[in-house]
């Protein structure tokens, strides 16, 4: 008698751990944490309490240690999830808990977000962001936006691109390092060219113009008028359609020194003269030229290429159905508009910001040192201004990847122009099979 | 006298249950749940709507799921054909009885495989660089090239560093398994061979191999079923998306670009089905191929 009822005992606990799992998966927290629609006026000390902030870049560290200087009450728990950000932060999203207050989305994915409803409305009140949004640069709140025109995240830089070259290599085969004048030789595509074929031969085949003929990619792809995908549709813009030939002839010219992107040999091409230059944005001059090259300090510059162009950014957001939602609302308020903080922000780390009034009060004065004293910040802010960003769909990234496989066929002269096509076509298909291409 | 019996019944359920509620949860649980996905249609973020069998019906349709099966196969057969033979000679060479530091060997082989793949991946992506990479190098500085070769941008050779790469991890560890057994094999057998004059040759093709069939058959079976899956390398040697030409696109890097790249989990989860059913009929018909005639009683 003993022996079976501890058998029916030990049977009994399994069976019941069993159903707990199975239980346990279905449940999601509906909760809508109806959170009170005012924010409470106080200063700025009598704000306590912990959020949690999670990015896959370190850059928060700084952001926070700042905003503790104002909100030292604060506390703000930074997680640095790393390249499996993405995933991670759509698997707490799904399952719907331990999503931090605030978290980012880069330009990559930040669209996908937008769709799923993540963050909260920063339109409506108690934010009232549009007070934030109204003094940054267009294109940049404008991806902050979703699909009824609401702010859901907001950006504290801009990412504008140029091409950064070497001033003593511009003065040793152009005769010049002034920016305006190199930008004047690179203002149209043909004169590009011009360059690359001059610096391959005076250089003896030492030098060339780009790092690979994918850089030429981003300033067709900033001149676009028409998004990938429209209504369901892919569609291929004229000047991504122009960029078959003009990757075959940067290659036919000489133009590219076949480094892979974000490779080693790829960012260390700063510290020797393979390549006169990147065409990179903003944070190329921190992430690649001074990570690679720290020593090559004031022989660095930026020109414009023949079109203006952008890439990358960083949006925040605070979480729908977060519990902090006020305290992270002084966060993102903080590194988004408050002007000492950018000022001090700029000071330090020499990024772009994307907030007008702080752009304006630094760019008539603004010199980078590493950059032989150029400002930097005029120029960029010329080009934020030229930027349309509503051509930016969720598939980009992807979808470029692919371009790219189908254009390397081209150049590499394993396919003609139509059969890369018609596989880069049956790429899409196959990745995003409802989306409607012909 | 009462004979003191320690009652042991029930207390076995206790002992195992660990690993079973282990099993339960962290694999049973999650094999159930990707079957039940299969017949949905979810982006892993909002709602999922049940489509019946559309995924399965799109992956019998779908080419690029078709190649990503000739791809895993030829990446495992280029692997293990090699791996297997290099293993028996070693394991053999490693039993004559005056080898000295068989030991050691035998650990030297294995620590390829303590590295982690994808570190190996992306060595292999830097030395095989085009313009920069140390093979490349090496080659134009002895004077066999005379132009940078684009290795990764060939299938052929991205497929065989890819073999390559994975005989070079796992050859050890067969190593290992056909060395204990060898050791198995009685020694009785061998005296009696050779009291009847048989040679080495004749004792390794007549003795050792077929006994060895067993250990053949398990550590084939056991390599089909990673080799199968393989991914870590396809995915860090080059871009990712298994080009050049999708030719290193193997079926797992297939179904994790198609559910965490572009949020198909549904079609994903057929995958890994189609996956599953593969490996299922390949290790069937390689057991009764490598056991067609039992040898023993």
């Amino acid at each position: 008698m003993c022996k079976s009822f501890k058998k029916i005992i030990t049977c009994f606990v399994l069976i019941v751990m069993m159903l707990s799992i199975f239980t346990a998966c279905g449940s999601k927290s509906d909760s809508t944490s109806k959170d009170s629609k005012t924010f409470t006026n106080k200063g700025n000390e009598e704000y306590k309490g912990t959020i949690n902030l999670w990015s896959w870049t370190d850059e928060p560290k700084y952001m926070i240690t700042q905003f503790n200087k104002a909100y030292p009450n604060i506390n703000v728990k930074f997680t640095q999830i790393g390249q499996d950000y993405p995933t991670k932060m759509k698997t707490v999203l799904q399952a719907g808990t331990g999503v931090p207050d605030l978290f980012v989305g880069e330009l990559k994915y930040v669209k996908q977000w937008l769709e799923i409803d993540a963050w909260d409305n920063l339109s409506a009140s108690p934010y009232n962001a549009e007070d934030i949004a109204k003094n940054q640069m267009e294109y940049v709140q404008k991806l902050g936006r979703d699909k009824d025109g609401n702010l859901r995240a907001l950006s504290w830089q801009a990412t504008p691109g140029g091409f950064w070259y070497k001033r003593s290599m511009a003065k040793q085969y152009f005769g010049t390092d002034d920016p305006d004048k190199i930008s004047k030789m690179m203002s149209t595509i043909d004169g590009l060219f011009d360059m690359g074929e001059k610096l391959y031969s005076k250089s003896n085949g030492k030098t060339h113009l780009l790092t690979n003929w994918q850089d030429l990619y981003w300033l067709q792809y900033g001149s676009r008028t028409k998004p990938w995908v429209k209504d369901g549709s892919l569609i291929i813009d004229q000047s991504l359609m122009d960029f078959f030939d003009l990757a075959k002839n940067a290659r036919k010219e000489n133009l590219d020194a076949k480094l892979t992107a974000w490779t080693p040999a790829w960012n260390n091409a700063a510290n020797n003269s393979s390549i006169f230059g990147y065409i990179l944005p903003t944070w190329g001059l921190q992430y690649v030229i001074k990570a690679s090259a720290p020593k090559s300090e004031g022989d660095w510059a930026i020109a414009k290429g023949p079109t203006s162009y952008f890439q990358g950014g960083t949006w925040m957001g605070i979480y729908k159905n977060s519990k902090n939602k006020e305290l992270a609302w002084q966060f993102l308020k903080y590194i988004t508009s408050n002007e000492d903080y950018l000022k001090q922000y700029v000071a330090d780390k020499g990024d772009f910001v994307s907030y007008i009034p702080v752009i304006n009060t630094i760019s008539d004065n603004y010199k980078d040192k590493f950059c032989g004293g150029q400002n930097t910040y005029k120029f960029f802010k010329e080009e934020a201004s030229k930027i349309n960003s509503a051509v930016i769909t969720k598939y980009d990234d992807d979808i470029n990847s692919l371009y790219f496989n189908a254009v390397g066929l081209y150049v590499d002269g394993k396919a003609t122009k139509d059969k890369a096509l018609t596989t880069f076509k049956k790429d899409v298909k196959n990745a995003y099979p409802d989306l409607k291409v012909e | 006298m009462k004979r003191l019996k320690i009652k042991t019944e029930g207390y076995g359920y206790f002992f195992i249950a660990p690993y079973f509620i282990t099993f339960l949860v962290l694999q049973l649980y999650p094999i159930l749940y990707t079957f039940f996905i299969s017949f949905t249609k979810w982006d892993g973020m909002t709602k999922m709507t049940f489509v019946g069998l559309e995924n399965y019906n799109r992956l019998i349709r779908d080419d690029v799921f078709y190649k990503t099966i000739g791809n895993t196969w030829i990446i495992w057969i280029a692997n293990v054909i090699p791996q297997m033979v290099l293993a028996v000679l070693l394991a053999v060479v490693l039993n004559y009885k005056k080898i000295k530091g068989s030991d050691f060997f035998k650990s030297i082989f294995y620590l390829p495989n303590l590295v982690t793949a994808t570190s190996i991946g992306v060595l292999f992506s830097v030395i095989l660089d085009w313009q920069t990479g140390s093979l490349n190098r090496i080659l134009i500085a002895i004077g066999i090239l005379k132009q940078p070769v684009n290795w990764l941008n060939s299938p052929f050779y991205t497929r065989g560093t890819t073999s390559l790469i994975q005989w070079w991890m796992w050859f050890g560890y067969s190593t290992i398994i056909f060395d204990a057994g060898i050791k198995a094999i009685s020694n009785d057998i061998y005296e009696a061979a050779i009291v009847d004059g048989a040679n080495r040759r004749q004792t390794f093709w007549k003795i050792t191999l077929p006994l060895l069939r067993p250990t053949v058959l398990y550590s084939t079976i056991t390599s089909l079923i990673g080799g199968m899956q393989i991914f870590d390398i396809p995915m860090t040697l080059t871009d990712g998306l298994g080009n050049p030409q999708q030719s290193i696109l193997t079926m797992v890097l297939y179904l994790y670009n198609t559910s965490f790249k572009r949020n198909n989990y549904g079609y994903g989860a057929a995958i890994s089905y189609g996956l599953f059913v593969i490996i299922l009929i390949a290790s069937i018909i390689l057991f009764k191929f490598i056991n067609r005639k039992s040898l023993y009683d």
